[in-house]
């Protein structure tokens, strides 16, 4: 067959395609929020956000699914200046909209599903960890902390384009991922109203000292970049267990120092990483328990002598687990305890040989769920830092929200939570769906 | 005094002219009569009690026409420590067992099923290999190890061939003939006799089994029991008169009664049911007690009037006793035609008129025969009735006067008395239980009831609940979609309470395409069939070249048309068993039965079902009925309203204290005492018509002097009626003699009911003639006529009686709409669309969509909720899996797009509130019906809405933890009889406040199937409404089952457009 006609015969076949396509679900999430900065005395935020989302559905059981989100920071603090893109993948990366925001693609993939299963293909977020907040197994996609962890992880979370295919076969659930996506978690820049201080996040530096320049080192998409993971889950009674494996880019960035044309500078680079995983959960009378552990062996780590930054290789082990507990009064509470360990890590070490943190989460709702009044509290065990958060929700209709929140840090402020104890803020914001 | 003047003494003078004459005559009358009895058959089963023509029967008769089945006899063998049967020992035992029953008497040769019969399916290199387990006489370890793994992938054959665990075996041998099962049960148990048992049980039971001992209990007790009642009667009938000659006249009487009322039976060719057993005591005890008062009669004036002739003396007791033995015998068939008329239980109604027959002949023969054998016999005078002789009653007379005498002074405190305990038999009354199973004719030591716990506990069961499935046209079966409804018949028949497997086609369907297919039983669940248009024929044809081609004879016909699916129950009660007839009955009306395919019920559950059912419908109606044609009957003999009460009442407290020790003592209403009540009442109520007939005289004659009324003409009667209830009562206690504990109970019961009503009797009737003696003068007007008095007890007694059965029935009838409700089919499978609209107290609204998905799968129920509107929770789903089995494995599971993760979520409070409705998850879940393990239920009565019927139920929580679960204190319903749907349900919150209504605004049936598809609720607490309106709804036969996994829920909304 002549190119010419196979092209030809391809055109037909898109054309054709979508012209049967029909747009469905469009929505228009619209937000606005304004926050102060109480310890600071300041207002800190001035968000719009606009997250159009719909589907072109072609055939019962194949539909493209996109959405994008506009974001702008009037107040320009969460995101100081134009957001930093180096820690994106090359086809991954926003747009930058000035200072003021950027927009990006959420998700652009292709569904297409199966009599047992589903394959995607293309920008999507993938979950498989079973605690809140707490990143067990939850390593497939990189997550962009310009809130911290105050942001719902699907907003923070950034898509990766893969293909992940979704079956259950013989009673197992089995999953697997290919991305060649190998963006990082994106960093605040420094002097946004989130931006890491603590040393474990500056590669040991203090957090007065602002530090060298800072360059990135990112590789090429290729084979060595991409990312592999399979997960198999099924019920065993009234268990769920499930086995992952995952090989990929190493999303928390490592520092090294270089020499530069222009003096030494600090380059941000990105390892690989493996992490084999392991979960659990049940139900049972008012309470639900899940848990679930990794081992990243050899994984790299920076370590930091007076005189080197450094890399080395330790194993990492990280468990957690949490129960829900259907409370009196209509409550429900969560409570879950996570143990980071580095194995044998030296005094070098960076980041903390140990972490330890407990978090604890209680709703209550009123009003046939129109009221909603959620408490949150971390608190790292190791330097005691915490954070809490307090927030009620107003359901004014199926689509309008509004909530009003107060978050707040305090303790040490090298630690995970007290590195933020100026950042304390009251918010309030506006959802509308359209 | 003995003189001819009036008519009776004319007429009795008549009769006594030839004695001799007369006696051949009775002679020849019973010759003729009891000649009959070498023609009576046996029949002691079950179906006994179903009429012929009733559609169960006809079930059944086609279940054994086409497919050959009858009643089996089952010999299990079992380890006596638990290890398997799959032993090269065992296996030979198996077949050498199996060949010897195969060829026992009364076994029919080429239906004995076993181990050593019966062949495994199964696939290799895509053709079928059928492979006999026992494949030679002594099989190697090997070869039983083999046989082993391929009986594990033969779901008919696990369970019911060889138990589960495997500790045990059976072989199942069928019987040619059913009346011969006795012979068979002992040449089975002969043939067991010489096998070792060190090492292994062995069992009979069976339906033939216990058909058969039955029958062989039946020969024994009748062998037993009735010379010891004939020794009985005799020596009370000696007791009474102490002399010799006064016994050949009342035999004379029971021989006609009982010969001739079984012998006309014989005649007639009405069986010897399981209950007729009863028949000849009851006969024998109304006998003799006619006679008993006729010989006391004579024997007084013999005392009295010493130079009177024989003849004189003869007529005059007749002329005395044949006016009250006339009436006790025409109320005593009114009692009995009270049964009959009610009853549509053949043994039940031949019961009632061979006993109304028999006690017909008693009154013949105590009328017209013994009067003549007394002249014959010109009996002397009697040494227990020698202080007549100065008009002066026997000690016996003197002490049971003096009761009479008491309660005729103190009235008032025997009334109150008889009320108090009144009311204690009327709670206790309220406590009895209809219920039945064929086993519990048995003690529970008995090996044949051993037998039958034991293959209940160790396989599938021995209850069999039969489908008959019907094509309408031959080879309609072949076709893979009536098939798959028939697969789908059997999925939905599984999960029903005590069904513990079905075997049916679909079942060696199911392995043949397995074995084509080389895939295992445990790859997939459920069965799984061929969906080709030709591809079930070809099976068959692929199995027919394999093995023997009438392996299949059971499960389908040769035409194709007519295939039968079995299910096995491991329970033989009515009350347990009734929940699973009802709600498969359901199913085929409402889910099955079409133009092309139809089902009926058959089997020993099903005419087990129905017998008792219509013992449920008829018994207290009949009761009833006897009770008002023995009151019209008194009313009629006495011409007196007040005196026909008076009679009544005596009996009728009998049969509230009879009820109320069969409530106290936990014996259940079943056809073998359902009887005894209007027995009783036409037996017990003889006493009262004596004393009225005696008392009533003598007050017209001394209205001023009750006492010395009492006194006068209290000791004869009161004498008579001694003898005559202890001759009943003891009469009677020798069927507890029986080893059938069915009869052991019914014979202590009509005992307690002849001593209750005698004793009765000789109280209630004096003080209420005293009562109304007294009003009858009283100043007090109004309360004067002592009939007001009598209706008035009479009524209390009634309506206690009535309170007690009511309340059973009103529980019954409670139980079983509650029931109907439960077993309204809801599908296999549903889907819908709901939109939904949340409307708080000040009127603002929120508009909801959801796409709902239900299946069920056996004991499970599974749920899924998707939102498909508003946008902004568009996707969010919610998934549960029920075990309504087992509460423990119950799941519950959320997906919010927002999280892209699925939660699982505490299952613990069925009552909380679902998704900001007012609906909680059991009212989701429960599709508008009431679990019946949650709730005790409460029949309110019914109304009448605009010509239509509605049932009002009420429930309560079966306990504190129930109802704090459910999040109600209590509900009311309305239910729509000719849907079974609540249209109308108020619930209570825990502390009886009312919390919310459930209105079920429209209903309409969706692919046969009711359905709501406008429900509103409101919160009366919060002012809170929901409405769902349900659209877009469907029944599948089945659904994916991948929409329910939870992994689903993550994959987006459920495509359901394939």
């Amino acid at each position: 067959m002549k190119p010419r006609l196979k092209s030809a015969l391809f055109s037909l076949l898109v054309v054709s395609q979508l012209a049967a396509a029909e747009l469905e679900d469009f929505a228009l999430k619209t937000e606005l929020s304004v926050g102060y900065g109480s310890a600071a005395s300041t207002s800190m935020q001035e968000v719009v956000e606009l997250s159009p989302s719909f589907n072109v559905v072609f055939s019962p059981s194949t539909q493209l699914v996109l959405a994008a989100r506009m974001r702008l920071d009037f107040a320009d603090t969460i995101d100081l200046g134009r957001i930093d893109t180096a820690s994106y993948s090359s086809i991954s990366r926003p747009a930058s909209i000035s200072d003021l925001g950027s927009i990006e693609i959420r998700d652009a993939y292709l569904e297409r599903t199966l009599r047992n299963g589903i394959l995607r293909l293309g920008k999507q977020q993938i979950v498989w960890g079973k605690l809140d907040g707490l990143k067990v197994l939850d390593v497939l996609n990189p997550q962009d902390f310009r809130e911290f962890i105050l942001d719902d992880f699907s907003d923070s979370r950034i898509s990766q384009w893969s293909a992940y295919l979704d079956l259950t076969l013989a009673g197992w659930q089995t999953e697997l991922l290919l991305s060649p996506d190998n963006s990082g978690h994106q960093i605040p820049t420094q002097g946004s109203w989130f931006s890491l201080t603590a040393p474990r996040f500056r590669f040991g530096s203090d957090s007065e000292n602002p530090g060298v320049d800072l360059q990135t080192d990112r590789k090429s998409i290729s084979a060595s970049t991409a990312a592999y993971a399979m997960r198999f889950s099924r019920h065993v009674g009234d268990f769920e267990l499930g086995a992952m494996a995952y090989s990929g880019i190493d999303h928390e960035p490592l520092g090294r120092f270089v020499q530069r044309s222009s003096g030494l500078a600090l380059e941000r680079f990105y390892e690989r990483r493996e992490v084999f995983g392991a979960s659990v959960e049940t139900a049972f009378g008012a309470f639900a328990v899940r848990a679930e552990a990794s081992i990243q062996p050899n994984r790299h780590f920076n370590a930091r002598t007076p005189a080197a930054l450094s890399t080395i290789t330790m194993d990492q082990l990280r468990a957690g687990a949490g129960i829900d507990i259907d409370g009196p009064w209509n409550t429900f509470i969560n409570i879950q305890y996570l143990h980071d360990q580095v194995s044998d890590g030296p005094p070098s070490l960076i980041r903390p040989a140990k972490d330890r943190i407990v978090t604890a989460f209680l709703r209550r709702s009123f009003n046939y769920d129109s009221v909603r009044l959620v408490a949150k509290w971390y608190q790292s065990l190791e330097l005691h830092d915490e954070m809490y958060s307090l927030a009620i929700e107003y359901a004014i209709d199926d689509n309008t929200t509004v909530k009003f929140a107060a978050d707040g840090f305090s303790g040490d402020p090298t630690g995970l939570f007290g590195q933020f104890a100026e950042r304390d803020r009251i918010t309030l914001g506006l959802t509308h769906t359209f | 005094m003995f003189t001819n003047a009036d008519s009776a003494g004319r007429f009795f003078h008549k009769i006594t002219a030839y004695p001799k004459l007369m006696l051949l005559m009775s002679l020849v009358v019973i010759g003729v009569t009891g000649a009959g009895l070498g023609q009576l058959v046996k029949d002691t089963s079950v179906k006994a009690f179903i009429p012929p023509n009733h559609p169960a029967i006809l079930a059944e008769e086609q279940a054994t026409e086409i497919f050959g089945l009858s009643d089996s006899i089952a010999v299990a063998i079992v380890t006596r420590d638990g290890s398997s049967i799959f032993t090269p020992s065992t296996f030979a035992l198996v077949a050498d067992l199996s060949n010897k029953l195969a060829h026992l008497p009364n076994i029919r040769t080429d239906r004995v099923t076993s181990l050593a019969t019966e062949s495994s399916i199964s696939g290799h290199d895509s053709a079928v290999e059928v492979i006999p387990y026992i494949e030679q006489e002594n099989p190697s370890l090997t070869q039983v190890a083999n046989a082993r793994d391929r009986w594990r992938e033969m779901p008919p054959h696990v369970g019911s061939i060889v138990s589960e665990d495997e500790t045990g075996a059976v072989i199942l041998a069928e019987l040619v003939d059913v009346t011969l099962a006795a012979q068979t049960y002992k040449s089975v148990l002969s043939l067991i006799a010489n096998e070792d048992t060190a090492s292994l049980e062995f069992h009979v039971a069976g339906a033939g089994a216990v058909s058969g001992f039955l029958g062989s209990y039946i020969d024994q007790d009748a062998r037993k029991l009735l010379p010891m009642v004939f020794g009985l009667v005799l020596s009370f009938i000696y007791f009474a008169f102490r002399r010799l000659n006064a016994l050949p006249g009342p035999l004379l009487v029971v021989i006609g009664a009982v010969g001739g009322g079984l012998g006309i039976m014989a005649w007639s060719g009405v069986p010897y049911y399981a209950i007729t057993n009863a028949l000849p005591i009851i006969l024998i005890a109304i006998s003799v007690a006619d006679a008993i008062h006729i010989l006391s009669a004579y024997y007084q004036y013999r005392a009295q009037l010493p130079g009177e002739t024989v003849r004189n003396l003869v007529v005059g007791s007749m002329v005395q006793m044949a006016r009250p033995i006339t009436l006790t015998t025409l109320t005593t068939i009114a009692g009995f035609a009270g049964i009959g008329f009610v009853s549509i239980m053949p043994p039940i109604t031949a019961f009632a008129v061979f006993a109304a027959l028999g006690v017909s002949l008693a009154w013949i023969f105590s009328i017209f025969a013994l009067p003549n054998i007394l002249v014959l016999l010109k009996l002397g005078p009697s040494p227990a009735f020698a202080t007549w002789r100065q008009h002066k009653p026997g000690g016996i007379g003197q002490i049971l006067a003096r009761i009479g005498a008491f309660a005729t002074a103190r009235f008032g405190l025997a009334l109150c008395l008889f009320s108090l305990l009144s009311v204690i038999a009327a709670i206790g009354a309220s406590q009895m239980r209809i219920d039945r199973s064929q086993v519990e004719n048995f003690a529970k030591s008995e090996p044949i009831r051993i037998a039958d716990e034991t293959l209940n506990a160790t396989f599938a069961g021995t209850a069999f609940l039969d489908v008959i499935i019907t094509s309408d046209k031959a080879e309609g079966l072949l076709d893979p979609s009536q098939m798959q409804r028939i697969a789908d018949l059997q999925a939905y028949f599984e999960s029903l309470p005590y069904v513990q497997k079905t075997i049916g086609i679909t079942d060696y369907l199911d392995r043949l395409h397995r074995a084509v297919e080389s895939t295992s039983t445990s790859d997939t669940a459920g069965r799984v069939l061929p969906t080709g248009q030709d591809s079930i024929a070809q099976y068959l044809v692929v199995y027919e070249m394999s093995g023997d081609p009438t392996d299949f004879e059971e499960e389908i016909d040769y035409d194709y048309q007519t295939a039968l699916v079995r299910g096995v129950l491991n329970t033989h009660y009515f009350s347990e068993s009734r929940t699973t007839v009802e709600k498969l009955q359901t199913y085929i009306d409402s889910q099955f039965n079409s133009n092309t395919l139809s089902a009926k019920l058959a089997g020993e559950v099903t005419i087990g079902y129905h017998w008792m059912s219509q013992l449920e419908r008829s018994h207290f109606i009949g009761v009833g009925l006897s009770l008002v044609l023995v009151l019209g009957m008194s009313i009629w003999v006495f011409r007196s309203i007040t005196t026909g009460f008076i009679a009544v009442v005596p009996v009728s407290f009998t049969v509230l204290i009879l009820y109320a020790v069969m409530g106290y003592l936990g014996i259940h209403l079943e056809p073998g005492t359902s009887m005894f009540a209007a027995i009783a009442l036409g037996v017990g109520v003889d006493f009262g018509i004596h004393l009225v007939e005696r008392l009533r005289g003598a007050y017209t004659a001394q209205t001023d002097k009750p006492a010395a009324a009492v006194n006068a003409v209290l000791p004869p009667t009161a004498r008579s009626c001694f003898f005559n209830s202890a001759a009943l009562g003891l009469g009677f206690s020798v069927l507890m003699l029986s080893d059938l504990p069915t009869l052991q109970r019914f014979g202590g019961l009509i005992a307690v009911a002849a001593v209750s009503s005698y004793l009765t009797a000789l109280l209630i009737v004096p003080a209420l003639f005293a009562a109304q003696h007294a009003l009858t003068r009283s100043p007090l007007r109004p309360l004067r006529n002592v009939a007001v008095l009598a209706v008035a007890i009479l009524g209390m007694l009634c309506g206690s009686m009535l309170y007690g059965s009511r309340a059973n029935a009103n529980e019954l009838t409670a139980d079983e709409i509650a029931s109907r409700v439960s077993a309204r089919p809801e599908g296999a499978a549903t889907q819908r669309t709901i939109d939904i609209t949340l409307t708080n107290k000040r009127g603002r609204s929120k508009a909801r969509q959801a796409l709902v998905i239900k299946e069920n799968r056996g004991e499970a129920r599974y749920t899924r909720i998707s939102y498909t509107q508003p946008k902004g929770i568009r996707n969010t789903s919610f998934l549960s899996h029920d075990d309504l089995g087992q509460s423990n494995t119950d799941g519950r599971w959320f997906y919010m797009p927002t999280l892209r993760k699925v939660r699982r979520v505490p299952a613990s409070d069925r009552g909380d509130y679902f998704l900001g409705t007012d609906f909680t998850y059991e009212d989701i879940q429960s599709e508008l019906k009431f679990d019946i393990s949650d709730y005790t239920f409460q029949y309110d009565g019914q109304s009448d809405v605009d010509g239509d019927v509605r049932h009002h139920l009420s429930g309560e929580p079966t306990g504190p933890d129930v109802a704090r679960e459910l999040g109600y204190g209590s509900f009311k319903a309305e239910i729509d009889p000719s849907s079974w749907m609540p249209v109308k349900v108020e619930f209570m919150d825990l502390a009886q406040q009312p919390l919310k209504t459930i209105f079920v605004e429209h209903i309409e049936q969706i692919e046969g199937i009711w359905t709501a598809t406008d429900i509103r609720a409101l919160n009366h607490q919060t002012g809170h409404q929901t409405h769902f309106v349900l659209r877009d709804i469907s029944y599948p036969v089945d659904l994916d089952d991948h929409l329910f996994d939870q992994a689903a829920l993550a994959r987006g909304l459920p495509n359901l457009a394939k």
